[in-house]
């Protein structure tokens, strides 16, 4: 068996130099590439008609630029920008629809401006509660800002989009161990910079 | 997780800015940005879920396993509606010389054809020109007035004979003799050309004002210079005229 890698390449000199074998060895690529290509608009959050449209327009994309791709270049790589290029303009199209009208819940959605939450008052929630809330919500937000770069990106991913050690190393292109230590010291300058009143705050890294 | 942690950093999330690019996106992965751009790229990863996402999911799409039997259920409709948008337009059409038959015909037979497709256009040609002519001469021609030939023995004896004179381009011109002497029941007319060649002869009748009617055709007489003698029913003659029919 070929190594996969090394079919592609195959696949794709004969679809540059051959015409006549373009519909065989374009449904090899299709055939290679489809379930990949489908499962990255499924995890965009598309419908499974939306999935198929964009993942047509994906491959028509590829069999239209094929004679440009450059063989010295990684194949997934160029694929991505198709796709990506293929799901921001779906995008565009979808904002277009809805006349760029952001949707913000009444309940419990967030404060464009901010980005602080507009939680619904509760009968115990005075006034003097909400501008508590907001003061520790700004002094967080600060705090985080004073750390140092790396550690504040690795802060970000972990704790806004809650994503894994070897999500954050892949995408900053650091060692998961270097992600844990940023995310270890993170969580303590936080805590020596806003003291005790704010360690419910800042609790202890949980390991995943 | 700290969802008051959280929530404080949605403030730094709205402070993303715009997207990068798929190409920088590509390019900050395979590590060809310099420094400065590669930090603000991945400020914004840290803080836009939605490039994170696409930026994870560009290891995806080398990875066999991912999404392994994902949407296998549409598939071939997609191939097939594939199929039809690149078969149909996408797809060069081979280049395929067209080989012309040799010519197993006898040189005979070749030049034969070759003196009735000459002769065919020639025959073609020499049609059309007729037509033109046809056409030509069944215009309908403006009324050209007539010309009255006065009478030359009337003003005596040793008097020039009378001239006129017609453009060639006339089709049809008509003249007015009124001959002088007594009046007869009808007379003779000759014309012909000025070296004595005779082109015409006929008989006229005077109208109920004894003047004669002689029609002539100048483009078909041609230009040059006509005599035209009026005689009595005896061959007596009366009167002469010249006419000079001229080039337009």
């Amino acid at each position: 068996m070929d190594d996969p890698a090394e079919s592609v390449q195959r696949i794709i000199e004969r679809l540059q130099a051959s015409p006549a074998s373009r519909e065989e060895d374009f449904r090899r690529l299709f055939d290679l590439y489809y379930p990949r290509v489908y499962h990255f608009f499924v995890r965009r959050g598309f419908s499974p008609q939306d999935c198929l449209d964009l993942t047509q327009e994906t491959f028509l994309g590829i069999y239209r630029g094929i004679g440009t791709f450059r063989r010295d270049a990684r194949f997934e790589t160029w694929l991505f920008k198709i796709a990506t290029n293929a799901y921001r303009k779906r995008l565009r199209w979808g904002a277009a629809e809805k006349r760029e009208g952001r949707e913000v819940p009444l309940e419990s959605g967030e404060d464009p401006e901010d980005g602080t939450r507009n939680e619904p008052p509760t009968p115990e929630a005075s006034a003097g509660d909400a501008v508590l809330r907001q003061e520790r919500s700004q002094l967080l937000r600060e705090a985080v800002g004073r750390l140092p770069e790396q550690m504040r990106r690795c802060l970000m991913l972990r704790v806004y989009q809650e994503m894994k050690y070897r999500e954050i190393a892949t995408l900053l292109r650091l060692s998961p161990e270097t992600v844990k230590v940023h995310l270890f010291q993170a969580r303590r300058r936080l805590r020596e910079d806003l003291g005790p009143y704010f360690h419910d705050a800042i609790p202890e890294e949980e390991v995943s | 997780m700290s969802q008051e942690l959280k929530d404080a950093m949605n403030g730094l999330a709205a402070r993303a800015g715009s997207h990068p690019e798929p190409d920088e996106l590509a390019a900050y992965h395979g590590g060809e940005l310099a420094p400065e751009r590669e930090r603000r790229i991945q400020d914004h990863l840290a803080a836009c879920r939605e490039c994170a996402g696409l930026l994870l999911d560009l290891d995806g799409l080398a990875d066999p396993d991912f999404g392994a039997e994902s949407g296998l259920a549409g598939k071939e409709v997609v191939w097939q509606s594939l199929q039809e948008k690149i078969g149909k337009r996408e797809v060069p059409a081979p280049i395929v010389p067209i080989r012309r038959p040799a010519l197993s015909s006898p040189r005979w037979i070749q030049a034969l054809a070759a003196s009735l497709l000459v002769a065919t256009i020639g025959l073609s040609l020499w049609v059309a020109s007729l037509q033109g002519k046809l056409k030509e001469l069944t215009a309908v021609e403006a009324n050209v007035p007539p010309i009255n030939l006065y009478s030359g023995t009337a003003r005596g004896e040793g008097s020039p004979t009378p001239s006129f004179t017609v453009s060639r381009k006339v089709r049809f011109q008509t003249f007015i003799l009124t001959p002088h002497g007594p009046r007869r029941n009808k007379y003779q007319a000759v014309i012909e050309r000025s070296q004595g060649e005779g082109i015409w002869r006929g008989w006229l009748e005077p109208n109920e004002v004894y003047s004669l009617s002689l029609g002539l055709s100048p483009q078909a007489l041609g230009a040059g210079e006509y005599r035209i003698h009026l005689l009595d029913e005896d061959g007596k003659p009366i009167e002469d005229y010249v006419l000079h029919v001229t080039d337009p």
